[in-house]
C-alpha cells in the first residue's frame, strides 16, 4: 500500500519497544526500506543481531543509499555468526561496499566453509581490482573443497572488472581459466568473458572457436554472431568459411540467414554444391533470406530433384526470398518449365502473393495436366484478378472433372470476393449462354461480386423460366447487403407460392430493415415490416429483427403479441433482449412489457431474466 | 549441502582440479540405477540415450509430468519441499519407464549436483527462481523456468547475467509464443496492417482476496524452510503453500499482474514491436490492495504506458475463462486478451484466437514482402525447448525477452505500491528521478540465500 513520511520517533520506539510484536517490527522495517534514510540506520543497526528481524533489518539496510547503511553493516560483521553473517556479507555484495572488501578478504580464510564462501560472492560482487585481486591470492592457497567457489566467484568478479573498464585484469583471469586444466563448464564460462573483454581480439576467438571441435565455444559464438546484442561483423567468417569444419560453415550459414546478411550468398551457393547434405539444406534455409532472382534455377534444382528436406527447404526459399525480381522471374520460367516445376513455382507465387504474376499463372490453366490446372486454380484464389476470370469461367464450364469444376467455382468465387463489382462484367457475358449447373453457380458468383450491373440482373433472373436459376437468384438477393434489394424482396416475399422461399426472401428484407443505422428510421422500417408479414413465421423474423436492434419505443408495436399463443415466447424473447442491451433510462420505458414478461411467459428460464431485469431498475426508481 | 555448495559440472579431472571432489557431497545420496532397462538403451522406439536430454523437475508446478512423456527426454529426478508430491512425481515417472530409478530430492541443490542432468525444469513459487536459475546456470545446466521470470527486477538481471555469463539454454515458461494465431496478429501489427499504432488494450485475470488465516503446525513431509527460502520467514497456513493462493502475497510473488499478466505483456511486447526497445516508459498504475487477510498483493488494477515512439498500453484486469474478480470497484475491465489499435483498423488477440477489422486482415498471408517474420517455433514449448538443448540454439523465449517481458509487470507493480507516475529506463533499469522507486527494485534475500 502506499507509502508516507514516518514519524521518526514512533518508528524509532516501535523498532526497538519489547513489546511490540515481531510482524509490526517487520511491516516497520519493510516501509523504512522504501522511505528510510542513514536516521534510520542507527536503530536498524540494532536488530541485524536479532534471529527474528535480522533479515527485515537487512531489507531496509540494503535499499538505504548512503555509507552509513554500509558502514552499520560492516561493523555488524566481528559480532555475528553463522546465517546472520552470512546474510550480513551477502548484504554488503548487493550493495557493492567497496569499503567492505578488506573485511570479505579476511573472512575469506574464516573455519566456516559458507561465510568464506558468502564472502567470495561478494568479493565478487564488489568487482574492484582490490576485491578480485584478494579472491585470487586467496584462490592460490586454497584447499580443494574451497576451489569450486572462489573460481565461480573469480569469474563473475572478472565479469565486473570488464564492466567497469579493467579489460585487461578480467581478460587475465579468463585465460587463466580457458584452459584444458579446468571442466568444460569453468573453461566455457572464461570463453565468454574473454570474449566480452577482449573486443580487440573477439574476431579472432569466435574464428578460432568455429574453426575449432568444441561444440560448446562454437556454440556460444554461433549465438553471438547470430543473435547477440552486438553481433560481430561477418565478413571475416564468411572469408574463412571454407577452412572452417562442417559444424562451424553451419553456424556462419545459419548467421547469414538470422542476420540476412547478403555477404553470405556467394558462401551458401558454393555450400549447395557440396556433398554434404546438411550444408546443403542448410544453404538452402540461408538463401530464403538472402537469395536473389539470379538463384531461381539452383532453388528449382532443389525443390523438384533434391531430398525430401531439400524440396521442402527450397520451396521454402522460392516463398520467402525478398527479392522482388524473383517474380518475375518466376513468371517467365512457367511456362516452358517441367510440370513438377511449374508446380513448384506455380505455388510460391502464390505464397509471396505475386499479383503481377497472375497473368502467366491463369495460362496455366490451359495445361495439359489437371494437376498443375488444379494449382493454378488454388493459386488464383490468392493473386488471381479479373483478367484471369474469363479462363477460369471457361474452365468451369468445359471440364468434365468434378474435382476441377469445384476447384473453379471456389476460385472464381474468391476472385470476386476480391474485385467485387468488377468482376461482374466476365461473369454477366458469361451468363448470356449458361445453361444447367453453371447458370446456379455463376449467379451466385455475380451475387459475391455485387453491384448495380450484379443486382440488375439478379432482379430479372427471379423470373428466370429456370427454377434453379430463378431459386439461386433469390437466395443471392435474400444475402444482398444493402437496401437496393429491399423492394425487390418484399415483392417477393408476398408473391413466391413457394412458402420456404417467401420466408427467406421476408428474412432477407426484414434483415436490410434491421440493418439501417438511423435508429428512428429502423424502428420505422421494422414496424412497417410488421404491418406486412403475412403469416406467423414472418411475424416471429420481424419481433426477433426488434429485439435485436429496436429501442424500448418499439415495445409498443410488440405489446399485441403477449396476447397470440403462437407469438408470446418469441415476443417475450425480444423484450428481454431489449431490456438488456438498452441503457437504464430506456430499460424504464421497457418495465410495463417486462413486467407482462414475468408474469405471462412460460418459459421459466425467461420469466426469470424479466424479473432481474427489473429488480435492476429498482434502485433507478428510488 | 549448503547454499554455496552448488558444484560444477561436467568433469575433465585434470591437474589436481578434479571434478569428482567437487560434486562428492552431492553423490553421496546417489546410487547408480542398477537395472538399465530396454528402453534406456534405445530398443524400443525410443531415442538411444546418447539423443535424449537428460532432465530433472525442480518444483512441480504446472507441466512438469509433459517432459516425461517426450522420447527425446531421459527424466531423472524430481526435488520438491512437499514428500507426498515428490513420492506422487516418482510413481508416475518409474510407472512411465517401468523402472524406479526415479530419484527424488527436498534440496533443489542435489539436483544441480549431479553431473548427468543436462537441464532443469523450474516450477516452484516465483521467489524461489532466480537462486535456482542462477545455481543451475553455474552448473551448466540448461534452464526452462516457468514465468515470470523473477520475483524482482534485480533479480532478473542476475538471472540474465548467470546465463549469458555461462552459455546455456534458457526459455522462458510464456507460452503465447508458441500460438501461431496470435504470432499472426503480432505480424499484422508489425507489419502495418492495422496502419500506425496507436493504443494496446490489455485484459488479464485479476487477483483476489482472502480473510486471515490461522496460523497452523507444519504439517509432516513439507520442509517449511525450504519452502520459504529467500523469502521473508512466515508462519504456516495451508493456503499460503496452495497455487495459486501464494501468487497473491508479496513475499513470493507480484501477484497475478506478473503471475498470470506475462502471458499478455510478453505478446503486447511482441505486437508493439518492443523486443529492442530502447529509451523512457511512463507508467502510471494503480491497484486496489486487500484491507486485511493472507493476500496482500492488488486484485483490481489500471496500468497505463506511455511507450517511446508514443505508443500507449491501457491494462485492466478483467474477468471471465473462470478467472479473477472485479468485486471492489466499479472500476473498467477489458476484455481477456490483447486489443492492437491502428490509424486504420485493429488486431485482437487471445490463445487460440486472433480476430482484425477489417476482416480481410484475416486472409493476409505474410510473405516476402512484409519486413517482419517472428520467430515461430513449431509445435509446443517443451519440444522446442528440448530441440534448442540438443542443438544449442537460442529459444523462442531467451532471458533478455522473459526480463524485459517480466519487467513490464514489475513497474508497474512498483507504480501501483507508490500510487504514482514512473518513467523507467529501459537502458539503465532504472527509474527517472525516484529513488523510492529504485530502492523496490531489488529485496534482500533471507539468509543463507544469495543470488
Amino acid at each position: 500500500m502506499p507509502l508516507d513520511a514516518p514519524p521518526w520517533n514512533t518508528v524509532s520506539s516501535a523498532l526497538l519497544s519489547a513489546q511490540a510484536p515481531i510482524p509490526a517490527k517487520r511491516f516497520v522495517c519493510e516501509n523504512l526500506s522504501v522511505i528510510g534514510s542513514a536516521r534510520g540506520v542507527p536503530v536498524l543497526a540494532e536488530l541485524l543481531p536479532d534471529r527474528q528481524l535480522s533479515h527485515a533489518a537487512r531489507v531496509a539496510l540494503e535499499r538505504i543509499p548512503g555509507p552509513q547503511a554500509g558502514e552499520a553493516l560492516r561493523s555488524a560483521l566481528p559480532h555475528l555468526a553463522g546465517r546472520l553473517k552470512i546474510g550480513v556479507i551477502n548484504s554488503l555484495g548487493t550493495r557493492r561496499d567497496r569499503s567492505a572488501a578488506g573485511p570479505l578478504t579476511k573472512l575469506l580464510n574464516d573455519a566456516d566453509r559458507e561465510i568464506s564462501a558468502a564472502a567470495a560472492a561478494a568479493l565478487a560482487s564488489l568487482g574492484t581490482i582490490e576485491s578480485v585481486r584478494g579472491l585470487r591470492e586467496f584462490s592460490q592457497a586454497a584447499a580443494e573443497a574451497q576451489q569450486e567457489f572462489v573460481v565461480t566467484a573469480l569469474l563473475t568478479g572478472a565479469e565486473r572488472l570488464a564492466q567497469q573498464g579493467h579489460d585487461a585484469e578480467a581478460a587475465e583471469i579468463f585465460r587463466q581459466y580457458h584452459s584444458s586444466a579446468y571442466p568444460a563448464s569453468i573453461r566455457l564460462t572464461a570463453f565468454i568473458g574473454l570474449l566480452e573483454a577482449q573486443a580487440d581480439a573477439r574476431s579472432d576467438l569466435i574464428s578460432r572457436a568455429l574453426a575449432g571441435d568444441d561444440d560448446e565455444e562454437r556454440s556460444v559464438v554461433a549465438r553471438m554472431i547470430s543473435r547477440g546484442p552486438k553481433p560481430a561483423p561477418l565478413e571475416r567468417f564468411i572469408s574463412e568459411f571454407q577452412g572452417y569444419p562442417l559444424a562451424g560453415q553451419l553456424a556462419v550459414l545459419d548467421a547469414c540467414r538470422v542476420r540476412a546478411d547478403a555477404e553470405g550468398r556467394t558462401a551458401a551457393l558454393n555450400a549447395l554444391r557440396t556433398q554434404e547434405p546438411r550444408l546443403r539444406l542448410a544453404a538452402l534455409r540461408t538463401l530464403a533470406a538472402i537469395g536473389r532472382a539470379e538463384d531461381l534455377s539452383a532453388l528449382l534444382r532443389f525443390a523438384t530433384e533434391g531430398s525430401e528436406e531439400e524440396k521442402l527447404a527450397a520451396c521454402s526459399g522460392l516463398a520467402a526470398i525478398p527479392d522482388k525480381q524473383l517474380d518475375a522471374a518466376m513468371a517467365r520460367q512457367l511456362g516452358a518449365a517441367s510440370p513438377e516445376a511449374q508446380l513448384v513455382l506455380i505455388q510460391a507465387l502464390a505464397a509471396r502473393g505475386a499479383t503481377e504474376a497472375s497473368r502467366a499463372v491463369g495460362e496455366c490453366l490451359a495445361n495439359s495436366s489437371e494437376v498443375v490446372r488444379e494449382a493454378a486454380l488454388e493459386a488464383l484464389s490468392a493473386i488471381g484478378g479479373v483478367d484471369e476470370a474469363p479462363a477460369i469461367i471457361h474452365l468451369l464450364r468445359s471440364t468434365a472433372s468434378r474435382s476441377l469444376r469445384e476447384n473453379a467455382r471456389t476460385t472464381l468465387q474468391a476472385v470476386a470476393d476480391r474485385v467485387g463489382p468488377h468482376c461482374a462484367p466476365p461473369v454477366l457475358a458469361a451468363l448470356k449462354d449458361a445453361r444447367g449447373t453453371l447458370r446456379p453457380i455463376l449467379l451466385q458468383i455475380l451475387g459475391t461480386a455485387a453491384g448495380d450491373q450484379a443486382l440488375e440482373y439478379l432482379r430479372a433472373a427471379v423470373r428466370d423460366p429456370d427454377p434453379a436459376a430463378s431459386e439461386a437468384a433469390l437466395r443471392v438477393l435474400a444475402d444482398w447487403t444493402d437496401r437496393e434489394a429491399a423492394s425487390e424482396l418484399l415483392r417477393l416475399a408476398r408473391t413466391c407460392d413457394n412458402p420456404n422461399l417467401s420466408l427467406l426472401a421476408f428474412r432477407g428484407y426484414v434483415r436490410l430493415c434491421g440493418a439501417e443505422p438511423n435508429a428512428g428510421e429502423r424502428h420505422r422500417l421494422l414496424a412497417e415490416a410488421l404491418g406486412l408479414a403475412q403469416t406467423v413465421a414472418h411475424k416471429r423474423l420481424v419481433i426477433q429483427a426488434l429485439g435485436d436492434s429496436g429501442s424500448a419505443s418499439s415495445a409498443q408495436a410488440l405489446e399485441p403479441f403477449f396476447d397470440d399463443p403462437d407469438l408470446i415466447e418469441v415476443t417475450s424473447l425480444a423484450v428481454v433482449t431489449m431490456a438488456a442491451n438498452a441503457d437504464v433510462q430506456d430499460r424504464d420505458a421497457l418495465r410495463p412489457a417486462l413486467r407482462k414478461v414475468a408474469q405471462r411467459s412460460a418459459n421459466d428460464d425467461m420469466a426469470e431474466r424479466a424479473r432481474k431485469l427489473l429488480h435492476q431498475l429498482e434502485p433507478v426508481r428510488k | 549441502m549448503k547454499p554455496s555448495s552448488v558444484p560444477m559440472k561436467r568433469s575433465v579431472s585434470t591437474g589436481g582440479f578434479s571434478r569428482r571432489t567437487f560434486i562428492r557431497q552431492a553423490l553421496t545420496t546417489l546410487a547408480a540405477p542398477i537395472v538399465i532397462p530396454g528402453s534406456a538403451l534405445g530398443l524400443s522406439g525410443r531415442a538411444a540415450p546418447s539423443n535424449r536430454v537428460v532432465v530433472a523437475s525442480i518444483g512441480l508446478g504446472f507441466a512438469w509430468d509433459m517432459f516425461v512423456r517426450r522420447q527425446d527426454v531421459q527424466f531423472v529426478a524430481v526435488s520438491d519441499v512437499r514428500k507426498e508430491r515428490r513420492d506422487a512425481a516418482k510413481a508416475l515417472v518409474d510407472e512411465h519407464y517401468g523402472t524406479r530409478d526415479c530419484r527424488v530430492y527436498g534440496d533443489f541443490r542435489e539436483v544441480i549436483g549431479r553431473p548427468d542432468v543436462d537441464a532443469v525444469y523450474v516450477a516452484t513459487p516465483d521467489h524461489w527462481h532466480a537462486v535456482i536459475a542462477i545455481a543451475a546456470a553455474r552448473a551448466g545446466q540448461s534452464i526452462y523456468c516457468q514465468k515470470p521470470l523473477t520475483r524482482t527486477i534485480h533479480e532478473g538481471q542476475a538471472v540474465v547475467a548467470a546465463v549469458r555469463r555461462h552459455g546455456v539454454t534458457f526459455q522462458h515458461g510464456t507460452q503465447q509464443r508458441h500460438d501461431q494465431r496470435m504470432l499472426f496478429g503480432c505480424e499484422l501489427v508489425r507489419n502495418g496492417y492495422i496502419g500506425t499504432l496507436k493504443t494496446v488494450k490489455i485484459g488479464s485475470p485479476a487477483g483476489a482476496t482472502c480473510s486471515p488465516q490461522a496460523t497452523q503446525p507444519v504439517p509432516p513431509g513439507l520442509d517449511w524452510q525450504m519452502w520459504l527460502g529467500p523469502a521473508p520467514w512466515a508462519p504456516f497456513t495451508p493456503l499460503r503453500i496452495a497455487s495459486h493462493p501464494w501468487y497473491h502475497i508479496s513475499d513470493y510473488s507480484m501477484g497475478y499482474i506478473a503471475g498470470w499478466g506475462v502471458h499478455h505483456a510478453d505478446s503486447a511486447v511482441q505486437g508493439s514491436g518492443l523486443d529492442d526497445m530502447r529509451g523512457f516508459v511512463k507508467i502510471d498504475a494503480r491497484g486496489i490492495f486487500p484491507k486485511d487477510g493472507l493476500f496482500d498483493n492488488p486484485y483490481r488494477w489500471q496500468m497505463h504506458y506511455t511507450f517511446p515512439g508514443g505508443v500507449t498500453w491501457h491494462w485492466t484486469d478483467c474477468e471471465g475463462d473462470g478467472f479473477g474478480s472485479s468485486a471492489g470497484s466499479d472500476w473498467p475491465q477489458h476484455k481477456m486478451g490483447i486489443l492492437f489499435e491502428g490509424s486504420e483498423g485493429w488486431v485482437f488477440i487471445w490463445r487460440g484466437v486472433v480476430d482484425a477489422h477489417p476482416k480481410s486482415l484475416l486472409d493476409v498471408k505474410i510473405g516476402p514482402r512484409d519486413k517482419v517474420h517472428l520467430n515461430r517455433p513449431g509445435g509446443e514449448p517443451i519440444p522446442h525447448f528440448i530441440d534448442c538443448v540438443k542443438r544449442r540454439l537460442e529459444t523462442c523465449a531467451p532471458v533478455e525477452v522473459a526480463h524485459r517481458s517480466t519487467n513490464m509487470c514489475s513497474i508497474a507493480a512498483i507504480s501501483m505500491l507508490l500510487n504514482r507516475p514512473l518513467v523507467w529506463d529501459t537502458v539503465k533499469e532504472r527509474f527517472i528521478g525516484d529513488e523510492d522507486a529504485n530502492r523496490l527494485r531489488s529485496r534482500a534475500l533471507r539468509e543463507p540465500w544469495r543470488l
